[in-house]
């Protein structure tokens, strides 16, 4: 039996140590928001947030995320209004939509921890998350408008950023 | 913003079968066009919905499937704007696989060209009936109520009745004959032309999405299948042993067989049934399969293509032929002679291949992420053995399709194991399973010459294709390709050349072939559009200047007089000539757009391409940047002439969604076979372009009064042929064989 903190609540499953976080999450607690794309940590789709960080939970075991506050994007926000929610419908982001769960995770999670990156540390956080209909230059737009009017945030050692 | 609706057919049905709440709208297309549509199919008067409640909620069905193409969103555009809907009460209503909806396939980017009229004719029926209701409510002439966004309002009182209010009494009327309908003008569109959000945004955003491999049924199990590694090849026998033994497994049995001509049918392999699809995947890792692999176990695609680069291909059929090219070559003054590649490919949808499926009392359900439901219910009900009355199919969203969900035989593997296990199953294919198992887009070896006189005009030009034939899924011995396939821009270059002569070689499939997002078009254009650049270079003149010049003077580009009856993809061809002027305005609208000839650096350059298909003209120009062993995209300009369109940030959507899908086959795509398996596997040996090697991409939508073209697919042929073309200009070697980091290290 495990303990995992998702989203804010406490839910317990019975799972192999060895499951992926993703298989945990999507077929034994039905939050199918998060997506399976590759299995091996290759295309982000998967991405979800252990204290904040982005992971890719098609490779972590569910043993080691116990302890974490995780969070999908189903807990990205409480009502669909995170910045970054309202950039992507105002940049008119998605095609099919597959990606961009795990889009959104990553680039909550960069922004979180740098308020203001550069082009190039875009690309770098994003690298990781494949899009196949070729949203790409849409979710750079949407992530630098929300970086626009960001305000200061500390860094993860308390510096500015 | 419209919002999603889940309802399934039987809430539908009793929504509609209280027709005393509201009126449901059907439309009769005309059986006629639906011939010249879909040349082939049987005329079937068929049926669109659009429902409207007594609070006002207007429900609109989409029949056809939403691949991130926007077509959930843009037909229902239409139907809102001439019906004078408040698009923020519209919600969408995904059709079942269904005859009465007409044509379904969403494929060959047509939705629009075949629906325009028709989603029109739903619209403005509904607003003529709602203007009759109000009239007798109001004992006037309806000619006197108009109607504004939900409302009908008496011109002359100022008097004001909502839909919802008038839901009921506009039922009673009969349907208008379409013959008698007033459409508004183009000036009045209120949502047509504009870039409406897409219906599922919200859902997307916020994860609340369901896609085929969402679907959650009660008592539902997952299974994860092995399937033979060589194309044609059969279990000879298994050992589930271990694989039983994984906690979570339940079941290890046989699906599919091995069947030539594959057409959509399940591959021969042993599915491992368990409680959660990892347990699954786990469980099919401890199977121990003997395969009979069987004859294309020798397939080796590297130097199959390879034989017909060195010319050791049989002889070729003719296709079309104009002029006398033998004797041109003979007086040439010079000749020039290249031989192009581009190997098999891989869709690698997003989402890979999923379905769930229910076989309950002789009637099996299905959910699915296909974009051909019909074809679905009809390669299920065969492959379960019911009828095809006792197979309904639930259409999702589709993560991705690029043509891949076309082939419904994931749905067949789902229902045959929820048949054969007696419970709900899930079939997921794995990253792994979608490259070694896909339907590929067809390897190609094309060689062009040219005969130039002494002037340096070309006089001749000669190709000769070697590819295997999506018909070979089909019938046996579909050595040559299909005219759909060489009329793709092959057996009809569209050059202003006195000689010219196509050619087919026959090639063998060793595989299962299937059409992928723009199909045999990128083949061909990256033949053509690298050759005449080539001559473009030989005679020292600027390329987009040459290309302007060899296309020639404004006139329809037709071949039948040559011997290939002029193609136009199923479209009738008085509605949509060639035109040579479309081509020439692309390329001068992608000129226009990146400054050609523009100033570049040391190592970098710009390469231009042209190419028409699915009744679209699309112009590419590429910037590229070299280094040592490193080709970087810097820019790329994409012109499209679609004709009218319906919502222009869908269509700027697609054109940077074939830009980054062109660019991925371009700099990185090859499924090579190898002893008849697939060498490739995941996205660590298949890659696809990522944001930090994306270019900045510009778009120009060329406003035009033409008849509506297509959108999804044209985009992708000329991107191949203008990064090519650039990396030349930028100093770097002459690609003829695809992928480009078979030349260069870093891409």
């Amino acid at each position: 039996m495990r303990l995992l903190n998702i989203n804010g609540v406490e839910h317990s499953v019975e799972a192999d140590p060895n499951m992926p976080l993703l298989w945990v999450v999507r077929d034994l607690l039905q939050l199918t928001g998060t997506k399976f794309g590759c299995g091996k940590g290759l295309c982000g789709a998967c991405t979800v947030h252990l204290d904040g960080n982005p992971v890719r939970s098609c490779s972590l075991p569910v043993s080691a995320a116990v302890g974490f506050k995780i969070t999908t994007i189903e807990g990205l926000s409480k009502d669909g209004d995170h910045p970054l929610q309202k950039a992507w419908a105002a940049h008119n982001v998605p095609q099919c939509g597959y990606c961009q769960s795990g889009q959104l995770m990553s680039a909550a999670a960069l922004l979180a921890s740098n308020s203001k990156p550069s082009d190039a540390e875009i690309d770098q956080a994003m690298a990781g998350n494949i899009c196949r209909c070729g949203t790409y230059p849409r979710i750079k737009s949407a992530i630098k408008s929300v970086a626009a009017v960001q305000t200061y945030r500390p860094g993860k050692d308390g510096g500015a950023v | 913003m419209a919002r999603l609706s889940k309802l399934n057919r039987r809430d539908f049905l009793l929504l509609t079968g209280i027709t005393s709440t509201g009126l449901v709208l059907q439309a009769s297309i005309n059986p006629e066009v639906l011939a010249f549509a879909n040349p082939g199919k049987a005329a079937l008067s068929l049926n669109l919905f659009v429902h409207l409640a007594t609070d006002g909620q207007v429900t609109i069905v989409a029949h056809r499937s939403e691949m991130g193409q926007g077509v959930r969103t843009s037909l229902p555009q239409i139907v809102a704007d001439e019906m004078d809907a408040d698009w923020s009460k519209v919600t969408i209503l995904q059709a079942q696989a269904d005859e009465q909806y007409g044509d379904q396939d969403t494929d060959g980017s047509h939705s629009i060209r075949s629906f325009f009229q028709t989603m029109r004719e739903m619209g403005a029926s509904a607003q003529f009936m709602l203007r009759q209701a109000a009239a007798a409510t109001w004992s006037v002439d309806v000619a006197s109520c108009r109607a504004e966004n939900h409302v009908i309002i008496h011109q002359p009182s100022g008097r004001r009745l909502g839909y919802g209010a008038l839901a009921e009494k506009a039922a009673q009327f009969p349907l208008p004959d379409v013959k008698t309908l007033h459409f508004k003008p183009e000036s009045a569109y209120k949502y047509i032309g504009k870039p409406v959000t897409i219906v599922d945004m919200d859902a997307i955003v916020t994860g609340a999405t369901q896609f085929g491999i969402d679907v959650v049924r009660p008592g539902m199990v997952h299974a994860s299948i092995e399937r033979c590694p060589v194309f044609g090849g059969k279990v000879k026998q298994f050992d589930a042993s271990q694989a039983l033994k994984v906690p979570g497994v339940l079941q290890v049995l046989h699906v599919g067989k091995a069947v030539e001509p594959a057409s959509f049918n399940p591959l021969a392999g042993v599915a491992v049934i368990a409680t959660n699809t990892w347990a699954a995947q786990e469980g099919r890792k401890k199977l121990v399969i003997t395969w009979d692999l069987g004859a294309h176990a020798t397939y080796d695609s590297r130097a199959m293509m390879a034989h017909f680069v060195a010319g050791k291909g049989e002889p070729a059929k003719q296709l079309r032929h104009r002029g006398d090219v033998d004797t041109a070559f003979k007086v040439a003054d010079k000749t020039h002679r290249a031989v192009y590649s581009v190997p098999h490919l891989e869709h690698a949808t997003m989402e890979p291949p999923a379905a769930v499926a229910e076989y309950v009392d002789g009637q099996c359900e299905v959910w699915a992420c296909v974009q051909s439901p019909v074809r679905t219910r009809d390669v299920v009900a065969g492959a379960v053995g019911l009828p095809a009355s006792k197979v309904t199919v639930n259409v999702t969203l589709l993560g991705g399709a690029f043509g891949r969900k076309s082939k419904p035989d994931f749905a067949a593997e789902a229902a045959l194991l929820a048949k054969a296990v007696g419970r709900p199953v899930k079939v997921t294919w794995t990253r792994e399973d979608a490259i070694q198992n896909g339907y590929y887009h067809a390897f190609s070896v094309q060689e062009y010459a040219a005969a130039l006189d002494p002037s340096g005009n070309v006089s001749a030009i000669t190709a000769k294709v070697a590819s295997p034939s999506i018909m070979s899924l089909f019938a046996p011995k579909s050595d040559y390709l299909a005219d759909f396939e060489t009329g793709q821009g092959f057996a009809n270059i569209p050059y202003n050349v006195p000689n010219i002569r196509a050619e087919n070689t026959p090639t063998v499939a060793h595989t299962r072939i299937g059409w992928m997002r723009s199909v045999y078009n990128i083949n061909h254009a990256f033949a053509s559009n690298s050759f005449v650049d080539e001559l473009a270079r030989l005679s020292k003149r600027d390329s987009l200047d040459f290309q302007l010049e060899i296309i020639g003077a404004d006139r329809v580009v037709e071949t039948t007089d040559e011997g290939f009856p002029t193609f136009s993809y199923g479209a009738e061809l008085s509605d949509y000539p060639f035109k040579t002027s479309r081509l020439k305005g692309a390329l001068l609208a992608v000129k226009q757009s990146c400054g050609w000839p523009a100033k570049v650096g040391t190592s970098e350059g710009w390469g231009i391409a042209v190419h028409g298909s699915f009744l679209s003209y699309v112009a590419v120009a590429t910037k590229v940047h070299l280094a040592s062993d490193s080709v970087r995209v810097d820019e790329v300009h994409i012109a499209i002439d679609c004709g009218k369109i319906v919502n222009p940030d869908r269509v700027k959507s697609q054109m940077e969604g074939a830009v980054i899908f062109g660019l991925s086959l371009a700099l990185y795509g090859e499924i090579s076979f190898k002893d008849g398996a697939v060498e490739q596997s995941n996205f660590d040996n298949y890659p696809l372009l990522r944001m930090d090697r994306s270019p900045k991409i510009v778009v120009t939508i060329i406003e035009s009064k033409e008849p509506h073209g297509g959108v999804g697919e044209p985009g992708v042929p000329p991107i191949a042929p203008s990064l090519v073309n650039a990396i030349v200009s930028a100093g770097g070697t002459r690609i003829r064989d695809l992928p480009v980091r078979r030349h260069y290290k870093k891409v």
